[in-house]
């Protein structure tokens, strides 16, 4: 399960700059920010890391933002996952992504735009919804299976 | 002016391209773009759009509530306000279920439209088959009138089908309903949405006549393939029985042709003639055609028919023969043509309806043409060579066998403004035939040989001038033409006429080489044929005026006195050829006084013995495509022993943009009757037609043991048209013109150059 | 009385080349041919340069004229009719027509003969349309 075999990696990030802010658990790094975890790869202009200790498990968020910030990830299929949007916040525990603003993810035959994409990298799943005031669409754009 | 306001918010057609040679097909490489309010993707459930969904691919575009796609995306399915639309048709339906591997749509409970006003309705299913081009309807209605309003005819069935590629409709279980009152049920019905794949009348018709009582026809056509189709026309005459009639026709890589016969196994209005006196009354006929490209040189052509009585024509018609022909043809034929030579060979057999002699057949005929030598500039050699094997059942008719070869020797030499040829050739003909006896019997056979030169200079000059014609400025062009003709003498007195036949003086006539159709007569000749022809053109060069005046001038009496055939028992033939000896003067004259009066003068003149004799004249009045009168006179001192006196008036009077009269009346003033006569009005509304004539005809009685042609028939038939037509079904314009043309007489139209 | 001979053949300058397509009506296109040869004009194949003549398929109709007293038909008119389509290099397509008619007496008594005038008959016909066609691209220009 090459998928689950990413999330078992550490996460690499490395930044021009780093701040931490212990009072708020967060990390933040800024300029030309990368950051990679086996196949998943991803490159913003801000990252901030979050620790929440709340609850019983560890709970780590990454808020990436850039115009767009970038996502990249081989799916177990050998397809490339690609995505992009002015926020990507990725739920790593949960394995949630959420896109938002011009967001887009591209798989190999479909290529799906709007306002805000929730994906859900086990599952798979997409959720993409548009906001109602933007009045534009969630534009999905599927090529024939045949040039699988 | 009158046009029918039909459509009002027409929404054109969206594709510039003509729709029908565009495909229903879709590229299935084409991605499909969907646009929603919210879109769940997943890999192994389907993926749903919820919120004024859009889908398009190509050229199709689906508007729905929601609509999901499954994973592995060959289907979809879109429920709510569905509204689906192509360059071919739109649709509004409540459920869409899109297979792509079967690239089939069908979409329920669904209100259609075709497009360009082709048709509308509801259907339960309306299915599009992209591969087989077809749209498959069930439990659905269909018309073509304005959606506006209810409609005045719609079909219900049970299952209709569009095929798009052929364009043709086929209907099962239906009812035809006028203004929404159930008239018939039709278990199957097919018809055409244009008329490319066959046109012609195909819709049921209604006649009624005096000689077969009520006349309904329904015809079924069958599209077999692409190479192959068929036309099934059961027919039902009170009078006389039920007939069927069937054509078939075909097409291979290098030929094509139809079969089409009659079935009708008893007439009761059908007297078999006595001689025969089977008493059998079935009427039955039946027509090949085919053409075929044999191999690279040979080409082939035959048109057999076969009639069971003579006047089977003229009692229920046949095919496209007039009902007052006098003979089939029977014809089979082999050409080849080749750059500088062509050989054809030609069996030819006639059927000839009446009591008259039984015709001459050519069993075979075989001509060939070699007139390849053209050097140098202007030189021509043509070496045209003929064997005919004439051969006919009718006892006192001789059988022979004819070799003829012309070599002709020309030259000619064309320049802008005149031309110039000099052509001499050596007629020589044998003959191999029987000869007739005292008692009018035939014997045995001897050989008679002619050999005659002949000479022929003819040219023409052009001339041309500006000039007034009541104060406008037109082009006048002045064609003087000659033609000097020398022919030697041989007297033919024992040649038999196999397929000889003395031909019209018209204008083009005066200057032909031989005043016979065929060769077994080669008159004498000494001759000057003088004539002109002049024509008149506006300045947007459309011909206003053309007069042409010709005469034959004898420089001496010609020896081959035509009455020295001993032509025994055919007086009518001699009495015919005898008056031709003198000089024929021909004129014709067309005349357009701005685009409303048209003009038509013919005339043939004997100017030795001072008669016409023949004269017709025929004036237009058209005020515009929809609003015309015809006057015309023929007048025809002798043909065949009779002579002719004939007056005719046709009109096309649109009343409305819905009611159109029509009417045609020809009297024959020498035996005073109506020859024949019809009148009609024509209502049309926006999807259908209704058209009533009434009409009267003399009727031959060809049975008769005496229908000679001189013996005027009593007989006549009259009878009332009605016929019901979808408008749109393939596109009828000029209806009033179609149906008057049913009759004997047609409505001829004038025609001057650059119209 | 001003007439002067004409001056240039009937086919005007502008259609020197041109590339007819006569297989629709062979027969015709052998008469147009001859014609269009004798007014100095050549025919060629290469479409880019020519002025483009297709011959559509030509077709003979035999409406009736007159009746013997038997209501047998006594006098056909033979109308030979044939569409044709002109196309100047980079212009729109134009459809003209030709029609040649002459009425023609039948006889049941010489049937073969009558089939032999008849034939003749659409010979002439054919050749006065391709007079006519000729007569009427010499007024293209201005049309």
């Amino acid at each position: 399960y090459s998928l689950e075999t990413d999330f078992g990696k550490n996460i690499i990030i490395d930044a021009n700059q780093q701040k931490l802010d212990l009072k708020n658990n967060t990390l933040t790094f800024l300029g030309k920010v990368e950051i990679s975890q086996g196949s998943l790869k991803m490159t913003a202009d801000k990252l901030e890391v979050i620790k929440n200790e709340s609850e019983n498990n560890q709970q780590e968020l990454l808020i990436a933002t850039g115009q767009p910030a970038l996502y990249t990830q081989t799916l177990e299929s050998g397809e490339v996952l690609t995505a992009q949007a002015l926020e990507i916040r990725y739920l790593v525990a949960e394995k949630l992504l959420t896109l938002k603003g011009e967001a887009k993810i591209t798989q190999k035959d479909s290529l799906v735009n709007g306002d805000k994409i929730e994906y859900d990298l086990t599952k798979q799943k997409l959720v993409a919804s548009s906001n109602k005031q933007s009045g534009n669409k969630v534009r999905t754009v599927l090529t024939p299976k045949s040039e699988q | 002016a009158d046009e029918l306001q039909c459509y009002v918010n027409a929404s054109v057609s969206k594709a510039d391209e003509p729709a029908s040679t565009q495909t229903l097909e879709t590229d299935p490489n084409l991605p499909i773009i969907i646009e929603a309010d919210k879109t769940e993707v997943s890999k192994e459930s389907a993926a749903k759009f919820i919120g004024d969904v859009s889908i398009r691919q190509g050229n199709n575009s689906i508007r729905a509530n929601t609509a999901n796609i499954s994973s592995n995306r060959d289907r979809i399915i879109a429920s709510g306000g569905i509204e689906f639309s192509n360059q071919f048709f739109q649709a509004h339906s409540d459920v869409l279920e899109a297979d792509f591997n079967k690239s089939q749509l069908s979409l329920t409970k669904t209100k259609y439209q075709l497009d360009n006003f082709a048709g509308h309705g509801q259907a339960g299913v309306f299915l599009i088959d992209e591969k087989n081009q077809k749209l498959e309807l069930s439990d659905a209605t269909f018309t073509n009138c304005p959606p506006q309003a209810a409609p005045d005819w719609q079909l219900k069935s049970e299952k209709i089908t569009l095929s798009m590629q052929d364009e043709w409709g086929e209907a099962w279980h239906s009812r035809i309903e006028l203004f929404e009152v159930p008239v018939i049920y039709l278990p199957y019905l097919s018809f055409p949405l244009t008329d490319k794949r066959k046109s012609g009348w195909l819709y049921p018709s209604i006649e009624t006549s005096t000689q077969s009582g009520l006349d309904v026809s329904a015809p079924y056509y069958w599209n077999i393939s692409q190479q192959m189709d068929a036309t099934f026309t059961p027919r039902l005459l009170s009078k006389r029985g039920l007939q069927l009639g069937t054509e078939y026709r075909y097409l291979t890589k290098n030929s094509e042709g139809e079969i089409y016969f009659e079935i009708m196994s008893s007439d009761s209005e059908f007297v078999a003639d006595d001689i025969a006196g089977s008493g059998i009354q079935s009427r039955n006929a039946i027509n090949w055609l085919h053409t075929a490209q044999l191999n690279e040189f040979w080409d082939t052509s035959v048109d057999l028919i076969l009639i069971s009585d003579d006047s089977y024509v003229s009692d229920l018609g046949f095919k496209d023969l007039n009902e007052v022909d006098t003979h089939v043809q029977r014809r089979v034929s082999f050409n080849r043509i080749d750059k500088n030579w062509d050989l054809s060979i030609n069996l030819r057999d006639f059927e000839v309806f009446g009591s008259h002699s039984r015709p001459y057949r050519t069993l075979p005929e075989i001509s060939l043409n070699y007139s390849g030598y053209t050097q140098p500039e202007g030189w021509s050699l043509e070496l045209p060579a003929e064997f005919a094997w004439f051969h006919s059942e009718e006892k006192s008719l001789p059988n022979a066998i004819r070799l003829h070869t012309e070599p002709k020797l020309s030259w000619s030499i064309y320049r802008p403004a005149w031309e110039l040829s000099i052509a001499s050739s050596l007629a020589s003909t044998a003959y191999h035939q029987q000869n007739i006896t005292e008692v009018g019997e035939v014997d045995g056979y001897d050989t008679i040989t002619r050999t005659l030169p002949r000479f022929r200079v003819n040219g023409r000059l052009i001339l041309e001038r500006p000039v007034d014609w009541f104060d406008k400025s037109m082009r006048q062009t002045l064609e003087p033409r000659f033609q000097y003709l020398r022919v030697g003498y041989k007297s033919q007195q024992n040649i038999g006429l196999y397929d000889s036949v003395l031909l019209q003086d018209d204008f083009i006539g005066l200057f032909r080489e031989n005043r016979f159709s065929g060769i077994d007569r080669i008159p004498e000749a000494n001759q000057l044929t003088l004539g002109v022809t002049t024509r008149l053109f506006n300045r947007f060069n459309r011909e206003k005026l053309r007069l042409s005046i010709g005469q034959i001038l004898y420089l001496k009496e010609s020896r081959t006195d035509f009455s020295d055939f001993n032509f025994n028992d055919n007086e009518q033939l001699i009495q015919d050829i005898n008056e031709r000896g003198e000089s024929a003067l021909a004129l014709e004259l067309d005349l357009d006084i701005r685009k409303v009066w048209f003009l038509h003068y013919g005339l043939q003149f004997d100017a030795q013995q001072g008669e016409t004799r023949k004269s017709q004249v025929t004036i237009d009045y058209r005020r515009d495509e929809d609003h015309l009168l015809q006057f015309s006179h023929r007048y025809l001192k002798n043909i065949a022993n009779n002579g002719i006196q004939q007056l005719g008036l046709t009109s096309f009077w649109r009343i409305n943009s819905q009611w159109q009269t029509f009417a045609s009346f020809h009297q024959d003033l020498r035996l005073n009757r109506t020859v024949e006569a019809q009148a009609g009005l024509l209502y049309q509304s926006c999807c259908w037609e209704l058209s009533l004539g009434w009409q009267t005809k003399v009727q031959s009685n060809l049975a008769a043991n005496d229908s000679q042609t001189s013996v005027a028939t009593d007989e006549r038939d009259s009878g009332l048209m009605l016929s019901f037509t979808i408008r749109g079904f393939g596109q009828s314009s000029r209806a009033a013109r179609k149906i008057l043309n049913r009759g004997l007489f047609k409505y001829r139209e004038p025609h001057f150059l650059n119209q | 009385c001003g007439f002067k001979l004409r001056g240039s053949y009937a086919v005007p300058a502008s259609m020197q080349f041109i590339c007819l397509e006569q297989s629709a009506s062979p027969a015709l296109g052998k008469e147009l041919t001859k014609r269009l040869l004798r007014s100095k004009v050549k025919i060629i194949k290469d479409k880019a340069s020519c002025v483009s003549l297709v011959l559509n398929r030509d077709k003979i109709e035999r409406p009736v004229l007159s009746l013997f007293p038997n209501a047998q038909v006594a006098e056909y008119e033979l109308i030979y009719k044939v569409s044709y389509t002109v196309t100047f290099p980079n212009q729109e397509p134009r459809t003209f027509n030709a029609e040649a008619s002459r009425d023609y007496q039948d006889n049941p008594e010489a049937v073969l003969a009558k089939s032999k005038e008849n034939k003749l008959l659409q010979a002439e016909l054919r050749r006065h349309a391709a007079e006519q066609i000729l007569l009427q691209l010499a007024s293209l220009e201005n049309r």
